[in-house]
C-alpha cells in the first residue's frame, strides 16, 4: 500500500510552527519521511537511522522500519515546510488560457511563432509573473498538450479537443503539473510536484538535493527547471519560493456589460471555451470577443450553451444585450460554412453575394446546389481571404478532416485497405412490416431507410451502425472504394448531392467512368457518398433515382 | 475578511465591488491616489498609476496612509509589489525639486548628483536644462510645463514648489438662487484643495449633462480671479454666458465674448480654440496667444478638454504658473494624448461612475438601443467588393435607416428628438424625405441659435444634426437621439451623444443607434458603445423590422 504523508505540512506549521521548527533539523525530516513512506531502510543512511533510533524517533526490526509518534512530528516537517507569506497564488488561469488560445486558432502550427504571439498576449494577463518564464511555461504546456491530444495541430494552426480539455480541466492542478512534466506516471508524479511546490525559502543550490530527496519519497525526482517554468518554483535572491497552489474552490461569477466575467478563487466553469484571458491575478477577468465566441462555436457550442452557463454561475441577472449579441454572432457564423476545404455552405443571402463577388468567382469550381459551392481547394487561404474582405469574418475553420496537399494532388490516401462496415451481419426475425415502415418514415437519412428495411434497425430508438462513408470529392478514395466494392464483389451505397441513394452489388462497366448497381448504370463523377455495405443488405433505390447520378 | 469590497491587485489595479455596503466609503479613500478606469454594474476598476501616486503625495498624503487605506478595505493581503511600488514612488517625489531662481528662470534641483547624470543623459531634456551645479540647473519660465510633462514620462516627478499666480482679483458672487449639488462642490473641492503646491489645477470627468460648466462657475467663484474659458465651438461659448450670467451675479459688462464675431477682453472671457490658434498661414506665430499671456489671468477653464487642440497644449505648457482645469465627460482620445492633459493642464481631481448620478437623479435615466436593420439587396455585392473604409460608408448611410428612424420617430411622438448623423449627404437625405430642418457646420450662427431656441420652446420637435452637436450644446428637452452614423468606432462620440439627452427631466431618456446587420458598421458600433458599456450602460438589440 502507498504510504501517504500523514498530515498536511500546512496544518503542522499552522498548529505550532514554532516547536515543530526547532524539533527537527530539515536533514532529519527528510530521513524520517523517506522512512515513513518507504519502511524499510534500503539506501538509507545508517548513522542517521542510529541516531533516529536513539532519539526515539523510529524503530528498526527483522529489515522494518516504522517512524514513532514523536518522528511523525518530523515527517510532517521535512523539508517541505515553507513559509507561509513568501508564497503566491499560483496562476489559477494558466492552463485555461492556454486551452483558450489553442481554441482561438491564434497559434500557427508552426511552434516558431508561438514566442511572439505569447509573448503579446500573456505577460499582460498574468502581471505578477516574470515573462519570460511564462512564455517558456506555456511554449512547453502546448507541446505537451499536442502530445496529450488536448490541442490539435491541424496543419495551418493549433485547435483544441474540447472534450480532452474539458477533462484535463478537471484534473486537480498537481496532476495537471505533472502531466506538463512529459511522463504519463501521473501517480508518482503528481504526488512529487505536490509536495515540491511547497519548498520554500530554501537556497536555489541545494535544490536539486531537496528534489532528490522527494523523488526517494516518491518515486519520481521532479524536474528543477520545469517546476521554474511552469512555475511551481520560483527563485529570488538564490533562495527558492513555492508557489502555493489553490484549492479547487470556485464560487460565482460577475457578469458585466461591457461583457467582462469576472470571479476570484478557481475559475468556476469552462469559460476559455468561448472568452479569452484579461487578466489573472488576485482577481480573474475574461472578457467575451466576437473571436473568441466564433472560437466556441467551431467547437460545436452554440449560443443558448453560452448564455446557460454564464446564468447557471452569475451572480447577477446577465446583460440583456450579452445573449442578444452572441446569438447575432452565432447567426452570422451559421449562416456560412465550409466543408472539408472543399464546398461552401451558405444561407440564401450570403449565396447570392458569394456567387457576385468578383474575387471569388476564381475560385469557384461549380454549384452543388443553392447555395452550396464546390470551390477550389488548393486556394482555400485566398478564398477565405476573399471572403473575409467582403464581410464574412465568422467563417469557422473548414469541417471534416484536413486533406494533404503537400504534392499538389490528392496522392495520400488515408488508407489503402477500404474500411469495412461495422455492421453485425444479423438481423431480427421475424420483423413487423408496419412497424418497419413506421422506422423508415422517421428515418432522416437514406442509409437508415436501407438499413432499416434490411432488417439492421428493428427500432425508433435503435442509432444507426456505423458505416464509414467516404466524400465523393476525395475522388482517389472514391475511385480506390469503388473498384474494390467490383473487385470483390461487395454492396455498395452510393449517394448524389441531392441525397438520393442506391445500394446494390458492385460491378464494373466497359467506361471506366461509370460503375454498375443492381443493373443500373452510375455515373462516378456524380457520387457525393460512398459506402461499403455488408453483404446482406438488401437492394435499394430512392425514389426519382432515374433522375439521379446524371 | 470577505466583507470588505476591495480587491487589490499586483498590477496596481483596485476592484471595488459596488454592492458591498462599505463601498461608498472605501471609494472616498481611494479615489484620492487611484484614477477610476471603469465603472460597469457589479465591479469598478481602479488604477494606482506613478501619476496619480505622485498627485496624492503633492497634495500631502503620505505613503503610509495610502498604504493604510488600501488594508483596511482590501479583501486579500496586499502584495509585496504594491507595498514597494507605494513606498518606492513615494520616495522618489522630492528628488527634483523645482523652484523659483529669477526673472527669466526657475531652478531645477536634484537630490543627489547621479540623478543629474540622469537628466543629463536625456535626448528629450537636453535642451531644456543648463547646468548650474553638480546638482542643480537652469530652467527657462517658458519651458517649466513640457520639462515636467516629459520627466513624468521618463519616471522622474518633479516636486513643482512654485505658488500658482494669483491673477488680478475678481470678485465673483453666486445667485442666491442657485444652489450648486453636492458633487458639484466636492469636484470643486478637490481641485482648490488647500491651496498650497500642488492643488488649485486639475481636469474633472463628469458625464454630460451633470452641469460641468457650473463647476468651472464655481471654481472660478472659489478662486477669485479673472478667468479665461476656452470652449470648442461658439455656441458653447454663448452657453458658457448665459450660464455665468444666470448663477452668477456678474453682468453682461463683466463677461465677453471673444469669437469670430466679436473679440471682447473682460474680467471673465469666453473663446473658441479655433479662435485662438487661428494665424494667417502655416509659418505664422500663434498672434493670439498673447491673449493668453495678457489678460491678468488668474484662472484658465479648459472646456471639453479632450478636444485640446495640439497649439493649445504648447501654449497651456507655457501658463504653469496659472490655476487650470480641464473639464470632459470622457477623457478618451483617440490620439492618445490623454496624458498631455494630465500633465500639461493637471491631473483628474473628480471622477465620478455616470451610474451614481443616474441613481440620484442628476442625470437622466438613459436606455440605450442597438436597431439592426439589413443592407438592401441591391448594395449587398457593392459592399462587399468595396475597401474597409468604403464599406462601412455603404453600410452608415443604408438607406432603410431613414424608414427605421421614421418608426422610431412615431414610437416618441411627444418627444422632443435629434438626430444625429455624420454624413452631410446622409443628413440632407433625411431632411429632404422626412422634412425636418437641419443643423450642420455651414448653418449660420444666427440660423442655428433660431432652430435650436425653436427646438427649445417646442416649436421644432425634430431636428437633425451634423456632428457639430457632438458637444457643447444646449439643448434642454431633447430626450430622444437616433443615431444614424458616427466617426467610425469612437468611443467618445458616442458617450458625447448619449449626453445630449441626459440632462435630469421628468421622463426617460431614449438613445437609438441605426446599425447595418452583418457589415463592418456592427463592429464599429460595438467599440462605440465600450465606453458607455464601462460605464453601466446596456444596450439592448432590437430588429428594425420589429419597431
Amino acid at each position: 500500500m502507498r504510504k501517504e504523508l500523514p498530515f498536511g505540512m500546512e496544518r503542522a506549521a499552522a498548529e505550532s510552527p514554532d516547536d515543530l521548527a526547532a524539533s527537527v533539523t530539515m536533514e532529519e525530516g527528510a530521513f524520517l519521511t523517506s522512512l515513513h513512506l518507504a519502511g524499510n531502510m534500503c539506501g538509507m543512511n545508517g548513522d542517521m537511522a542510529a541516531n533516529a533510533e536513539e532519539r526515539g524517533l523510529a524503530v528498526f526490526s527483522e529489515g522494518k522500519a516504522e517512524v514513532t509518534a514523536p518522528g511523525m512530528k518530523a515527517v510532517s516537517l521535512f523539508p517541505l515546510f515553507g513559509k507561509e507569506a513568501a508564497r503566491e497564488a499560483y496562476p489559477e488561469a494558466f492552463f485555461p488560457a492556454l486551452l483558450s488560445l489553442a481554441a482561438s486558432r491564434a497559434l500557427s502550427s508552426d511552434d516558431s511563432h508561438w514566442k511572439r504571439v505569447l509573448s503579446s498576449v500573456l505577460p499582460y494577463a498574468f502581471p505578477s509573473l516574470d515573462a519570460s518564464r511564462l512564455v517558456n511555461a506555456a511554449m512547453l504546456a502546448l507541446r505537451r498538450f499536442i502530445e496529450l491530444g488536448i490541442a490539435l495541430d491541424e496543419d495551418v494552426s493549433l485547435s483544441l479537443d474540447r472534450d480532452e480539455a474539458e477533462k484535463f480541466m478537471l484534473l486537480p492542478e498537481a496532476e495537471r503539473i505533472a502531466l506538463m512534466a512529459g511522463s504519463y506516471d501521473t501517480d508518482k508524479l503528481t504526488h512529487a510536484v505536490s509536495l515540491s511546490f511547497l519548498l520554500s525559502g530554501i537556497p536555489e543550490e541545494d535544490l536539486d538535493g531537496y528534489l532528490g530527496v522527494i523523488g526517494r519519497i516518491t518515486g519520481k525526482t521532479p524536474d528543477a527547471e520545469t517546476l521554474m517554468t511552469l512555475p511551481v518554483l520560483d527563485s529570488r535572491d538564490g533562495i527558492v519560493t513555492g508557489r502555493k497552489m489553490p484549492q479547487k474552490k470556485a464560487g460565482s461569477i460577475v457578469v458585466s456589460s461591457d461583457f467582462t466575467i469576472s470571479y476570484t478563487g478557481w475559475m468556476p466553469d469552462s469559460f476559455y471555451l468561448f472568452s479569452e484571458l484579461s487578466k489573472c491575478d488576485a482577481a480573474s477577468e475574461w472578457r467575451i470577443t466576437k473571436s473568441s465566441v466564433k472560437a466556441a462555436f467551431s467547437l460545436g457550442m452554440k449560443s443558448e450553451e453560452i448564455r446557460d452557463r454564464l446564468q447557471r454561475l452569475s451572480e447577477f441577472p446577465l446583460p440583456e444585450m450579452l445573449y442578444q449579441r452572441i446569438s447575432s454572432w452565432y447567426s452570422s457564423f451559421s449562416s456560412i460554412r465550409a466543408e472539408r476545404a472543399l464546398i461552401l455552405y451558405t444561407d440564401e443571402r450570403n449565396g447570392r453575394i458569394v456567387e457576385a463577388l468578383p474575387t471569388m468567382r476564381p475560385h469557384i469550381l461549380g454549384k452543388l446546389g443553392e447555395n452550396v459551392f464546390l470551390m477550389e481547394p488548393q486556394n482555400e487561404s485566398l478564398w477565405r481571404r476573399a471572403l473575409e474582405n467582403a464581410g464574412f469574418d465568422m467563417l469557422g475553420p473548414t469541417e471534416g478532416p484536413s486533406i494533404v496537399w503537400h504534392d499538389r494532388k490528392i496522392s495520400q490516401l488515408p488508407s489503402t485497405v477500404p474500411p469495412l462496415p461495422e455492421v453485425p451481419e444479423r438481423r431480427a426475425v421475424p420483423f413487423d412490416s408496419g412497424r418497419r415502415q413506421r422506422i423508415m418514415d422517421g428515418a432522416g437519412d437514406e442509409l437508415r431507410k436501407i438499413l432499416t428495411a434490411s432488417g439492421f434497425i428493428i427500432s425508433e430508438d435503435q442509432e444507426t451502425p456505423r458505416i464509414d462513408t467516404v466524400n465523393g470529392l476525395y475522388y482517389q478514395e472514391k475511385l480506390h472504394l469503388i473498384h474494390s466494392a467490383c473487385q470483390g464483389g461487395c454492396k455498395l451505397y452510393l449517394e448524389d448531392t441531392d441525397g438520393k441513394a442506391i445500394a446494390g452489388k458492385a460491378e464494373k462497366t466497359e467506361d471506366s467512368g461509370t460503375v454498375s448497381l443492381g443493373g443500373r448504370r452510375i455515373r462516378i463523377s456524380k457520387v457525393w457518398k460512398a459506402a461499403l455495405l455488408p453483404a446482406g443488405v438488401y437492394d435499394w433505390e430512392s425514389e426519382g433515382i432515374d433522375e439521379a447520378f446524371r | 475578511m470577505n466583507d470588505k469590497p476591495l480587491t487589490v491587485q499586483s498590477d496596481r489595479t483596485l476592484l471595488l465591488d459596488v454592492h458591498s455596503p462599505s463601498a461608498d466609503a472605501c471609494r472616498g479613500d481611494i479615489i484620492a491616489f487611484a484614477d477610476l478606469v471603469k465603472s460597469p454594474e457589479h465591479v469598478h476598476t481602479y488604477r494606482i498609476s506613478q501619476l496619480s501616486l505622485w498627485n496624492a503625495i503633492s497634495s500631502g498624503l503620505t505613503p503610509e496612509e495610502i498604504l493604510s487605506r488600501l488594508e483596511k478595505w482590501s479583501k486579500f493581503e496586499i502584495d509585496s509589489r504594491i507595498t514597494f511600488f507605494i513606498k518606492d514612488q513615494a520616495e522618489r517625489y522630492g528628488d527634483f525639486i523645482l523652484t523659483e531662481l529669477d526673472e527669466e528662470y526657475l531652478l531645477l534641483s536634484v537630490r543627489r548628483p547621479v540623478f543629474a547624470l540622469q537628466l543629463k543623459a536625456e535626448d528629450g531634456l537636453r535642451n531644456l536644462i543648463e547646468p548650474e551645479s553638480g546638482t542643480t540647473f537652469r530652467v527657462k519660465r517658458m519651458n517649466r510645463g513640457i520639462l515636467k510633462a516629459r520627466m513624468i514620462k521618463l519616471g522622474f516627478p518633479v516636486d513643482d514648489r512654485i505658488p500658482l499666480k494669483k491673477g488680478l482679483p475678481l470678485d465673483i458672487k453666486l445667485r442666491s438662487t442657485f444652489s450648486p449639488r453636492p458633487y458639484q462642490e466636492d469636484a470643486v473641492k478637490a481641485l482648490v484643495g488647500n491651496g498650497k503646491n500642488g492643488s488649485g489645477y486639475g481636469t474633472i470627468v463628469l458625464p454630460c449633462g451633470s452641469g460641468k460648466t457650473v463647476v468651472g462657475i464655481l471654481a472660478a467663484a472659489a478662486l477669485g480671479t479673472r478667468t479665461l474659458i476656452l470652449c470648442p465651438n461658439v455656441t458653447a461659448v454663448h452657453q458658457w454666458i448665459r450660464e455665468l450670467l444666470d448663477k452668477t451675479e456678474l453682468t453682461p459688462d463683466e463677461i465677453g465674448e471673444y469669437s469670430g464675431e466679436r473679440k471682447d477682453i473682460k474680467p471673465v472671457t469666453v473663446c473658441t480654440y479655433q479662435i485662438v490658434t487661428w494665424r494667417p498661414d502655416t509659418d505664422s506665430d500663434y498672434i493670439r496667444f498673447s491673449l493668453f499671456r495678457d489678460g491678468g489671468w488668474g484662472f484658465i477653464i479648459y472646456d471639453e478638454v479632450h478636444m485640446l487642440p495640439a497649439p493649445v497644449f504648447r501654449i497651456t505648457a507655457e501658463l504653469q504658473a496659472i490655476h487650470r482645469l480641464g473639464l470632459t465627460a470622457t477623457l478618451v482620445r483617440e490620439d492618445g494624448r490623454e496624458d498631455e492633459v494630465f500633465s500639461l493642464v493637471g491631473p483628474k481631481r473628480y471622477d465620478t461612475p455616470w451610474s451614481d448620478l443616474e441613481a440620484e437623479g442628476y442625470i437622466a435615466t438613459a436606455y440605450c438601443h442597438e436597431i439592426r436593420l439589413p443592407l438592401p439587396e441591391e448594395l449587398e455585392v457593392e459592399y462587399a467588393i468595396a475597401k474597409k473604409r468604403e464599406k462601412y460608408r455603404i453600410a452608415a448611410e443604408n438607406p432603410l435607416k431613414i424608414e427605421a428612424a421614421r418608426k422610431i420617430i412615431e414610437r416618441h411622438r411627444d418627444d422632443s428628438i435629434l438626430i444625429i448623423g455624420q454624413y452631410l449627404d446622409q443628413l440632407e437625405a433625411f431632411r429632404e424625405k422626412m422634412g425636418y430642418p437641419i443643423i450642420t457646420g455651414q448653418t449660420p450662427n444666427k440660423k442655428r441659435e433660431e432652430l435650436y431656441s425653436g427646438f427649445r420652446d417646442g416649436s421644432i420637435k425634430v431636428l437633425i444634426v451634423s456632428k457639430v452637436a457632438n458637444s457643447a450644446i444646449d439643448l434642454p428637452d431633447a430626450s430622444v437621439a437616433i443615431q444614424i452614423s458616427g466617426t467610425f468606432g469612437s468611443r467618445q462620440e458616442e458617450a458625447q451623444r448619449l449626453g445630449r439627452i441626459l440632462r435630469p427631466k421628468e421622463k426617460d431618456s431614449h438613445f437609438y443607434t441605426l446599425v447595418t446587420e452583418y457589415t463592418e458598421e456592427e463592429e464599429f458600433a460595438q467599440n462605440r458603445q465600450k465606453f458607455l458599456s464601462e460605464q453601466g450602460y446596456s444596450y439592448t438589440i432590437e430588429k428594425a423590422e420589429n419597431l
